[in-house]
């Protein structure tokens, strides 16, 4: 290891020992300079604000379910002056730790939004009553009810035509009807209970369009196995488009975005969105997106921290739902959707939300679907 | 012999001195690039501090990483001894975590006082098999053990996802049932995460350095390691010692995951390590490879990586500057090896 230096208008190179030497000197200049730095520093005074903080599995740049979640964390900060915290990719073997320093520090709502942190989350609540941990799907299968865990769940029940299903319901509808092969492509990161239910949902409105149409339809499917693998997604939507697949439809994180770069990459492929607008991504590939309105989720849930009534839901096992507009946002719907398309979904949706029509809630995955007319 | 010597200045230059400077040089070139995120470098390092050793749920925390680390440190440790580089640790981690967590469902509950000590014996054993396949392709085919080991990583954890989804999947989430009550490691600070697994760690770091000191076999390792030609003439079974070395390194990993399994999550399920073995190999290597070296090595990367999830709460550093400080650190590391060699202290 040499460094370069002039010696009598010659270029020599510097011994080793003169290296060491340079990183000592920088060391100790660092030291001072960062004592010097600190004293002087500005001393933050304390605030009596109510705390809360996400737990999120991937990247709050994600365009999609963790950007969602940080997007709510600021708008419960503009409405409701909370003070707000997250912390990004923790991963299920860090999350006990999370969990905890966030109780600890004081923070009143502390969200779980990855069912691998799941045990981590309620395990602290047993340890820090004072703090309302809220968990995904948490009391929806028998969970026994807790003072400070909330469940909270996308769809399922307590909002008929507002659940994951009948959101994935009319993109089915959406998909069939924008095809040119004939052959669709769905995936999700796991068979969790959600996942499956979007599947599901989604083949059926496929199948519903498919047969109003007497149209042959193929629903190619596949779990990732992962939320976050970007990589996966795209050699997920690769394998789909190879089998003839123009149109894919994911839920995840990265995996969703994954899938968005493969079907830019391969061309001729559209696709539509999961967990947030993804539209912004690309306009061009994306044709729509099903909008969850979390911020609402977290008003909600916040304000019933604020006013003391957090223990409530946790004792009986209420669930917030992500409620409002889980539907197709259509100020963001691609231009390439035809007028009739268009007019076929809103009559669907009008339907999901007045009851004619129920999209059950399919919770073990079923065969790909094959329709032949 | 080269672990007992302490007294002469190169040797405190090449144990001490050089990587101190280099974890200090680290903490200045991150310190850069906070301030240019923005951020404050010593809010940020104060958040490191605070958040890692700040109050004892901190140090808990600290500990509880530290386990993982310190053992796939060892089992890089013991085989690069023998100049056997063995990147699988992820892989024989995880294979020790699917041993323990088969096993523990499958038999009945026994007393922790015989339960656990079966369930480290399979972990250990698990890890090690894993490892004798690059173990045994080094010695008897000369197959390159990093590509191998690093390939076999993969194995593991694919088969964990197969069986959290599937074949052991209990309930609506992907992971397997609970290990019984009885299977668990015992927690040594109440009402933490801090399980008797360091315990394991350290205890195996003594055994090693045990080993290392003051026994023929530690003796072959390291003349191996040395001098492979050498070994061979002096009529050390280098091959047996390639193998030897790999398996103990990999049964170590199993402990890991027996560790992760039965002290953290207490049951099967995804990204249960987040790559502690890589951090396992910087913290050997930031430990001069030596046993002692590596439980403080361990120590300061668990440190790290408690305090970085900190510092991105209490500095507003993103997380993807807490890796590039646990990036930079490990070149400086390595940086300062490459010094020492430079300079004749080793």
């Amino acid at each position: 290891m040499f460094l370069l230096f002039l010696d009598n208008g010659e270029i020599k190179m510097a011994s080793t020992k003169t290296w060491a030497l340079l990183a000592i000197v920088l060391v100790v200049i660092i030291v001072v300079g960062a004592v010097v730095y600190y004293v002087t520093l500005p001393v933050e005074p304390e605030t009596e604000k109510t705390k809360v903080a996400c737990l999120l599995p991937g990247s709050i740049n994600d365009h999609g379910w963790n950007q969602a979640w940080f997007t709510a964390l600021q708008v419960a900060e503009t409405e409701l002056g909370v003070e707000t915290a997250y912390s990004e990719a923790v991963t299920v073997a860090d999350a006990g730790g999370v969990f905890i320093d966030y109780a600890q520090r004081g923070f009143d709502l502390i969200w779980c939004l990855d069912f691998g942190m799941s045990d981590a989350a309620i395990a602290a609540a047993e340890d820090y009553p004072e703090s309302t941990f809220a968990v995904p799907w948490y009391g929806v299968h028998g969970e026994p009810p807790k003072e400070n865990i909330v469940g909270y769940v996308q769809g399922e029940g307590p909002t008929p035509g507002k659940g994951i299903q009948d959101a994935s319901y009319l993109a089915g509808i959406l998909a069939a009807g924008l095809t040119e092969s004939g052959i669709i492509g769905v995936y999700g990161a796991m068979p969790a209970i959600p996942v499956v239910a979007f599947m599901e949902g989604f083949k059926i409105g496929a199948k519903t369009y498919a047969e109003e149409n007497s149209m042959a339809l193929k629903c190619l499917q596949q779990f990732v196995g992962a939320w976050e693998d970007v990589s996966a997604g795209y050699e997920t939507t690769v394998s789909f488009i190879d089998a003839g697949a123009d149109l894919i439809y994911c839920i995840g994180d990265g995996i969703s975005f994954g899938g968005i770069m493969a079907a830019k990459a391969e061309g001729g492929v559209y696709v539509i969105g999961g967990a947030g607008d993804q539209r912004p991504i690309d306009p061009e590939i994306i044709v729509a997106s099903i909008d969850y309105d979390i911020p609402k989720e977290m008003l909600i849930m916040t304000e019933a921290v604020m006013n003391g009534t957090a223990a409530e839901w946790g004792s009986t096992s209420k669930w917030v739902e992500v409620g409002g507009n889980f539907l197709i946002d259509w100020d963001e719907v691609s231009d390439i959707v035809s007028s009739d398309l268009r007019t076929r979904i809103e009559d669907a949706q009008e339907d999901l939300l007045d009851g004619t029509i129920e999209v059950p809630f399919i919770t073990e995955i079923t065969p790909p679907l094959d329709y032949t007319p | 012999m080269t672990l007992s010597p302490l007294f002469s200045v190169k040797i405190l230059l090449s144990k001490l001195l050089v990587p101190i400077v280099s974890v200090l040089l680290a903490f200045g070139i991150g310190a850069i690039c906070i301030l240019i995120c923005g951020a404050n470098p010593l809010v940020a390092y104060a958040s490191i501090i605070t958040g890692s050793l700040g109050s004892v749920t901190r140090i808990s925390e600290t500990l509880v990483k530290t386990t993982p680390i310190l053992l796939t440190g060892l089992c890089f440790l013991v085989a690069s001894k023998a100049k056997v580089f063995n990147i699988g640790g992820e892989g024989q981690l995880y294979m020790g975590a699917i041993a323990v967590v088969v096993t523990a469902l499958t038999l009945p509950p026994l007393p922790s006082i015989l339960f656990i000590p079966i369930l480290m014996l399979i972990g250990f054993l698990a890890g090690a098999t894993w490892a004798f396949i690059p173990g045994i392709l080094k010695a008897k085919l000369r197959v390159n053990e990093i590509i191998t080991s690093v390939l076999l990583n993969y194995i593991p954890i694919l088969l964990t996802e197969y069986l959290v989804l599937d074949a052991m999947r209990e309930g609506i989430l992907p992971q397997t049932a609970m290990i019984p009550s009885s299977a668990k490691l015992p927690i040594f600070i109440s009402g933490t995460r801090a399980h008797a697994g360091l315990l394991i760690g350290i205890a195996s770091a003594l055994v090693l350095y045990i080993i290392f000191e003051k026994t023929v076999l530690g003796y072959e390792i390291e003349a191996t390691g040395e001098n492979a030609g050498a070994a061979t003439a002096a009529g050390i079974k280098v091959n047996n010692i390639f193998l030897i070395s790999i398996c103990i390194g990999g049964g170590l990993a199993g402990l890991a995951g027996v560790g992760e399994i039965c002290g953290v999550q207490w049951r099967l399920k995804s990204g249960i390590s987040p790559g502690y073995s890589f951090y396992g190999v910087a913290a050997a290597l930031l430990g001069k490879n030596h046993p002692l070296g590596t439980i403080l090595s361990s120590l300061l990367f668990a440190a790290l990586i408690t305090g970085a999830e900190s510092m991105q709460r209490g500095a507003g550093v993103p997380i993807s500057f807490a890796y590039l400080i646990q990036g930079i650190l490990i070149i400086c590391v390595l940086g300062g090896e490459i010094l020492t060699r430079k300079m004749g202290l080793r």
